[in-house]
């Protein structure tokens, strides 16, 4: 299984290399949000040298909508991360992914918008205009995602481990309500739980420099169902990692890569995090029905 | 400059019909299918074609939202529903899947294909990206800023912006809190708005960090583009849209006949500061949250959000239409939509009748008794008003 697994430093590069990862995903404060560690200019070279000199294909995450105003900037950071060669590019703006594929039609481009391609022909469209590898939609069950996968298993990843994002605003929900609140809280990157004044869960939350965004309660493992989707063909999985300790990381991967009991491994990440299969298994096409 | 549509939604035909008589350009609206907003009272096509009609017979455009995010398994009958919509001479469709996009352009080069913000365009790239698959309109994403909006008007594509009404806190479309939190998909019409709940907060050292009294809340203010309308219209926006579909009758009167006189006097060059003023005095008459300009100006901070309470009331309330007026003897017959009493000061507004007030004075009831107090809705009542009003106008109570 091709794993792609975000990485935030050198040390992580090379413990995700030895346990097989397929490609890593680097952040920067600009291109990226969802990460708590984005790399400044000199890091994200370091990085990029040492996976090209490992032979490890890496990819620059601009996963986040640009606003036209911030276009300029945008190119700006693009030609920089040209210099360093990379294999591709995490987008999940579909202008990015056009201006990318129009100036830079070497680059790999994998689509992740977290939701929104739901169905087989969205799938195809997006491979068709531009997309080489398309993150299916969060909220599929797997189900679902296996008819997608089975039209098109080369082409078709799902995300696979980790925190599940809910929701992003680019709004600075947190610190709107402490300023609103009168408290000082330093937010930017820091994690947060919230719990509905109802509810008993927690969700895993956090603000960036672009916005906030916040998390389904528990991590998402599906170690069993990712080898039925490749017996179907599936050939790559994302992971998440954001708030989630290296060694588990490393556990998820070898998870997938088979290199590990899955049962093992869910046992041993289950002592540090609550598992869930998050949507694979609830469908959730309810509406709120109202009597005309 | 050209003159900019106005473009607000209905969720009925007695809606649509208020949408168009207060001065709407076109209407949009949802069919039975594949629409988000499934509480709304969503039209079967035998509604749809009579609010075609209709609306051209005013000069006025219908669209059709098509907007849901479609699972595989909510798209049989697409193809025959676009073609039936076409046939009925529905003038857009609103979109947000790329593949009913494609199906409503290969069906009909007629109908329009605008995009709904649910995809959340902010540049010009993802204009061209959508030029390619045909597509007319694109419905900007509400987090673009003047400065974004100026920047992508140059491009040839029409596009539509938001000016009024409630704001999804998240990226559009990008949200699935319902999916986890109620099991309902947001981008299939199951919204529960769960992001205007309220919210304990903890820091990563699981201690509370919220206050007791004001819990998180991602709930935002409503918006309101009345200060910045001048400058919509000189960057030549095609559509200036007014959110909506499950607001009423009242709402949207008010708001459409506000908005229709601001934009009048704008492109007229009547002074711009006080119609601003009786624009905003009018909208304040029939909004439930507080409002603020969006992201136009600046990325929202604190002021943006409801923190203590998602509605703030209205200040005056829908009390009746009028059906017929006689001047001779200043009576009025009217539909009654909600209670009203001998003593109370009302007001009386209309396409061309201009916030006038009286006091009620005389009510007789539909068995031609006259009474103290009217409260069945929809009854036909007379009551004495002592000026012109015309067929169509709404009377609400001013509160004091």
């Amino acid at each position: 299984m091709n794993v792609f697994v975000p990485i935030q430093n050198m040390k992580q590069m090379h413990e995700v290399i030895s346990c097989d990862a397929f490609a890593v995903i680097l952040s920067t404060a600009f291109c990226s949000v969802k990460t708590q560690n984005p790399l400044n200019n000199s890091e994200l070279t370091q990085l990029a040298k040492e996976a090209l000199q490992k032979e490890i294909p890496w990819y620059l995450s601009v996963n986040r909508m640009i606003l036209q105003s911030e276009w300029k900037a945008l190119e700006r950071e693009i030609v920089f991360a040209e210099t360093l060669a990379p294999t591709g590019y995490i987008v999940s703006d579909l202008g990015v992914m056009h201006y990318l594929k129009k100036y830079y039609p070497d680059r790999k481009i994998v689509l992740q918008t977290d939701t929104t391609i739901t169905q087989s022909h969205d799938t195809g469209i997006l491979l068709s205009m531009g997309a080489d590898l398309v993150v299916l939609a969060r909220e599929l069950t797997l189900d679902e995602i296996t008819e997608i996968v089975r039209q098109y298993p080369n082409h078709t990843a799902i995300s696979a481990f980790g925190y599940q994002v809910m929701s992003t605003s680019s709004r600075p929900l947190l610190s709107n309500y402490f300023q609103h609140i009168h408290k000082d809280e330093n937010v930017l990157y820091q994690r947060y739980t919230l719990q509905e004044e109802g509810r008993m869960e927690r969700y895993p939350a956090m603000q960036d420099e672009h916005g906030f965004h916040i998390f389904a309660p528990g991590v998402l493992e599906i170690f069993d169902e990712v080898r039925a989707l490749e017996e179907v063909g599936m050939k790559n999985v994302m992971i998440d990692t954001l708030f989630i300790d290296d060694e588990t990381v490393l556990t998820a991967i070898q998870a997938l890569n088979q290199k590990i009991n899955p049962d093992v491994a869910k046992a041993e990440i289950s002592k540090k995090y609550p598992l869930t299969k998050a949507l694979y298994y609830t469908a959730t096409s309810a509406v709120k029905v109202v009597s005309e | 400059m050209k003159r900019p549509e106005l473009l607000a939604p209905a969720g009925d035909l007695a809606r649509l019909k208020t949408a168009v008589h207060f001065g709407a350009d076109a209407v949009y609206i949802g069919g039975k299918k594949f629409s988000l907003r499934s509480r709304a009272s969503n039209f079967e096509l035998s509604d749809i074609e009579e609010g075609v009609k209709y609306a051209h017979a005013h000069r006025a455009k219908l669209y059709v939202t098509v907007n849901m995010i479609p699972h595989q398994e909510d798209l049989d009958g697409l193809h025959e529903y676009l073609k039936a919509l076409d046939d009925i001479k529905v003038d857009a469709v609103i979109v947000a899947s790329l593949h009913i996009a494609k199906v409503a352009r290969q069906i009909s080069q007629r109908m329009e294909v605008h995009l709904s913000t649910q995809q959340s365009s902010a540049n010009v790239e993802t204009l061209n990206f959508y030029q390619q698959l045909g597509i007319d309109r694109v419905v900007l994403a509400r987090e673009c800023s003047l400065t974004d909006i100026e920047q992508i008007s140059h491009h040839p594509m029409a596009i539509e912006v938001f000016i009024h009404g409630g704001m999804c806190v998240n990226v559009s479309g990008r949200c699935t809190l319902s999916n986890y939190m109620t099991l309902r998909d947001a981008n299939r019409g199951g919204c529960a708005q769960s992001c205007r709940w309220k919210y304990m907060c903890f820091d990563q050292n699981d201690r509370p960090v919220h206050d007791e009294n004001i819990l998180f809340s991602m709930s935002s203010k409503d918006l309101n583009a009345t200060t910045v309308l001048s400058e919509l219209i000189r960057l030549n926006i095609s559509s200036l849209k007014i959110e909506g579909r499950m607001k009423s009758e009242y709402y949207l009167a008010t708001v459409v006949g506000a908005y229709r006189r601001l934009i009048d006097d704008l492109l007229n060059g009547v002074n711009e500061q006080e119609s601003l003023r009786r624009c905003n005095l009018e909208l304040a008459k029939a909004e439930n949250r507080e409002t603020f300009p969006g992201f136009f100006l600046s990325k929202p901070m604190a002021e943006g959000h409801l923190y203590d309470k998602n509605g703030s009331g209205i200040t005056q309330e829908f009390l009746a239409t009028v059906l017929t007026y006689e001047p001779a003897t200043q009576m009025a017959t009217v539909e009654v939509r909600n209670h009203f009493s001998k003593g109370w000061l009302c007001e009386v507004f209309g396409p061309t009748t201009d916030h006038k007030q009286f006091t009620m004075t005389e009510i007789i009831n539909s068995e031609n008794i006259v009474t103290e107090r009217v409260y069945k809705p929809m009854e036909i009542v007379t009551i004495k008003i002592p000026f012109e009003v015309k067929p169509e106008d709404f009377i609400r109570k001013v509160r004091i």
